[in-house]
């Protein structure tokens, strides 16, 4: 229920057992390796144990199947199933994955080389759909490109006129020669195109016709052919790389039902790469390597008997942490409360000196939650899809810390529902269910007071959780000083302003002017100079605004409330002007299911931020520090599949 | 029609209007800086939908608050008289979304612009980013309450 207890590790084994011995270390999951590089005198003459070449081929293989499997993804149509769990594997089995990797690898490379042909694939098809429009323009021509040239006598070429001018240029032709002869051979959009060949007598008057017309020459560069042997061949090639493509695509689909194959190794990579990396950490000798790090005091047993069984060849030593000294932070919490260990680790992990904050922020996070959303319809909802996604979909850490953190937050917000008589909006007033405790909006004096209350335990709790670590390091005194006067004036002045004069305000105003004279001869402790202790003492009672404005806060706990409860009853409303004849009715079923979802997700959005921010700003700047460093164990880390290990289980 | 229901109306026409136009605003800029973080690494969608949603709750608070005023005159029936006092009274009510619910999506956007650019460069630091935003949003939330307190109390005749 609090920070594990660690130790040092130190092991010394054989060269040729590394291997062995990372590997087990990695089922185990439970040491941290540490780096060697600083201030270890011992060691400094000993190098890294790394193999650099083998990490960057892992490196290389492991991007490699990465594309691959995006390749596939995207062009093999894998149907991608929303709610599906990961594949389980044994870790035996993901090792031998790689056994014969090389074959999987050259599956994967022929990804890379598929990708390459579509990418040439595509740039000829837009080449040749531009090119063949060019030659279609001049389909007419029936003698080969490469064969229109000068005679002895006259000059033949081809070129276009603007299509508007056709019918002019053949007739002033007509008219003016008979020594020129005219072919129309095409159209392209907006020129027609000519075969065009005149005597070299009369190359003056043609040029002169020709210049007048705007007659522009065409040539075609090296191809040969006539147009529509080469538009025909152009056509051939576009379909055989059509069909090229057709049968790439259709091997895509082969390979795509290969990557489940892929997946594992990718996570296999992912595996070896992390136990290979990690050897950047030790050290090595001719003969031996080293590895310090650290390990769960109670799984230390449990890993000195394991690795017995793996090797007798080693020596391993355990140490005490020394105090004072930073350790990583593994937290130990009942299930019910390892939900909320994703809130506190968005602020921050704890440090190894102080307590873990999450069992007592875990009681106060379920009733904020749950009285930001509090209504029952949506809180049912929430807990059992939450409850059902996580358990079916086999969510694994963080994920199914929060899928939990939700369901968890779905079970407050149904008994804040209940007792706040909030039924999915207003169907819980429309059918006559009377609330529990009380109805925010009819009685909203009522429910500020409540949140307020909330939020007073809220804080006073973080108070006392800070006086528990004053006492726990011996300052007792500052236990008393701290948080005790504290208590004592905040909470006369709560009864003076409830109590108004009578017996319990009178006392409230004796407990506040006591608390007050208690911080001020206190607060400036730390002080030599008297002045200086008396002033930092009445300073210290300004500390009261801050109080005030923290327990304003707890006032979002109405506000959000409320949110969800109109905005239901507004869907609820527009649903209800549909329903008056069948097609209406259906349009109101999507209209409340489009609109209540949307509420749903919205209002936990907000409940699940505004949620945190109290814990963080109200109830963590009350004890909590933070800046630990959270314990990461070399362990089996997969992203596609899930590894079942029965030795460790 | 009179005098004190024109107002009235006024007062919830602008409680959607203002803050929705300043969350859109807001929301809309985030969503272009988000756009250009999951073009880095699209796996970062969630922690970018949460921040980038921050801002969007002043529009829905304008509406809450719209829609109470609503009930309040009885506006999807058959609308209550309401002489000028009463009017001005509604329209005063609302003032504190009409006011701070627009300015404090347009600060909460720049908030959160800032907070995207964290979880680009440390997205293992969100957790930071939101809670710097959420801190915005404190103020639009105590206007909400205030209006909505506000427009609870008022007695029409």
């Amino acid at each position: 229920m609090a920070i594990i207890e660690m130790k040092k590790l130190l092991l010394i084994g054989l060269q040729s057992e590394k291997q062995t011995i990372l590997e087990y270390l990695q089922r185990m999951g439970n040491v941290e390796i540490v780096d060697m590089d600083e201030d270890e005198e011992e060691f400094i003459d000993f190098e890294s144990s790394a193999d650099e070449e083998y990490i960057d081929t892992l490196h290389s293989n492991l991007a490699e199947t990465e594309f691959a499997i995006e390749l596939l993804t995207r062009l093999g149509k894998i149907e991608k199933k929303l709610f599906e769990p990961p594949t389980e594997v044994t870790a035996q089995d993901l090792k031998a994955i790689l056994d014969n990797k090389d074959e999987k690898l050259a599956l994967v490379r022929e990804c890379r080389t598929i990708d390459r042909r579509l990418n040439e694939i595509e740039a000829t098809v837009v080449r040749i759909e531009s090119t063949i429009p060019q030659y279609e323009a001049w389909m007419g021509l029936d003698i080969p490109i490469e064969g229109i040239a000068d005679t002895k006598t006259s000059r033949v070429f081809v070129g276009s006129i603007e299509r508007n001018k056709t019918q002019e240029f053949e007739d002033t032709v007509e008219d003016n020669t008979e020594l020129m002869y005219l072919e129309k051979v095409g159209n392209s959009r907006d020129a027609t195109n000519y075969l065009v060949i005149y005597h070299r007598s009369i190359e003056e008057e043609a040029e002169a016709i020709l210049r007048q017309f705007g007659f522009i020459n065409a040539s075609f560069g090296d191809i040969e052919g006539t147009p529509k042997a080469i538009v025909k061949s152009l056509t051939d090639e576009l379909q055989a790389i059509q069909q090229e493509k057709e049968e790439i695509v259709k091997r895509v689909e082969e390979l795509a039902s290969h990557i489940g194959k892929m997946q594992l190794l990718y996570d296999a990579l992912q595996v070896e790469l992390d136990r290979a990396e990690a050897t950047f950490r030790l050290r090595k000798s001719d003969k031996t390597f080293f590895l310090k790090g650290w390990v769960p005091s109670r799984e230390a047993d449990k890993l000195k008997q394991g690795l017995h069984k793996v090797t007798e060849y080693h020596y391993l030593e355990f140490e005490d942490v020394d105090d004072g000294e930073e350790f990583p932070v593994a937290l130990d919490n009942p299930p019910i409360v390892q939900p909320f260990e994703v809130i506190t680790k968005l602020y921050s992990t704890p440090n190894s000196r102080e307590l873990d904050p999450n069992i007592y922020m875990a009681p106060f996070y379920f009733m904020f939650f749950g009285m930001m959303v509090g209504d029952a319809g949506y809180g049912i909802i929430m807990a059992i899809v939450c409850a059902y996604m996580t358990k079916k979909l086999k969510w694994q850490g963080d994920t199914r810390k929060l899928g939990l953190l939700i369901a968890l937050g779905g079970v407050s917000t149904c008994i804040w529902g209940i007792l706040f008589g909030s039924w999915f909006g207003n169907v819980g007033e429309l059918l006559g269910i009377p609330p529990v405790l009380l109805s925010p909006l009819d009685q909203p004096i009522e429910m500020l007071i409540l949140c307020f209350a909330l939020g007073i335990v809220h804080l006073f709790a973080g108070m006392a959780v800070k006086g528990y670590m004053n006492i726990k390091e011996g300052n007792v005194w500052a236990a008393v000083f701290d948080q005790g006067f504290w208590y004592i004036f905040l909470i006369g002045l709560i009864l003076m302003l409830v109590g108004k004069g009578e017996q319990p305000g009178q006392v409230g105003k004796y407990m506040a002017i006591a608390g007050a004279i208690g911080l001020i001869l206190t607060q400036g402790r730390q002080e030599k100079n008297i002045f200086k202790k008396f002033f930092k003492g009445v300073l210290s009672l300004y500390d009261v605004t801050g109080f005030l404005s923290d327990v304003l806060s707890y006032s979002r706990l109405f506000a959000l409330g409320l949110t969800t409860g109109i905005i239901g009853t507004v869907v609820n409303e527009i649903g209800l002007m549909f329903g008056k004849s069948v097609i209406g009715w259906i349009l109101a079923a999507v209209v409340l299911a489009i609109g209540h979802v949307f509420n749903i997700l919205i209002n936990s959005i907000g409940a699940y931020v505004h949620a945190s921010r109290l814990q963080y700003i109200e109830f963590f700047g009350k004890f909590f520090e933070g800046g630990g460093h959270a314990f990461n164990p070399l362990s089996i880390k997969t992203k596609y599949t899930q590894v079942y290990d029965e030795e460790v289980n | 029609m009179e005098m004190g229901q024109i107002i009235t109306i006024l007062g919830i026409a602008l409680s959607v209007i203002l803050p929705g136009i300043g969350s859109a605003k807001a929301v809309g800029k985030a969503g272009e800086a988000g756009a250009g973080i999951i073009a880095e690494d699209p796996d970062k969608f969630g922690q970018v939908l949460i921040l980038q949603a921050l801002p969007a709750t002043q529009g829905i608070y304008g509406l809450l608050v719209a829609f109470i005023m609503m009930t309040k005159i009885d506006m999807l029936g058959t609308m209550l008289p309401i002489d000028l006092s009463t009017g001005w009274q509604l329209f005063g009510a609302a003032l504190p979304i009409i006011v701070v619910g627009p300015i404090s999506a347009v600060i909460q956007g720049k908030t959160v612009l800032a907070g995207l650019g964290l979880i680009a460069k440390r997205p293992e630091e969100s957790g930071k980013a939101i809670t710097l935003a959420v801190m915005v949003e404190t103020y639009a939330v105590l206007a909400l309450l205030a209006s909505v307190l506000m427009v609870n109390g008022i007695v029409i005749q």
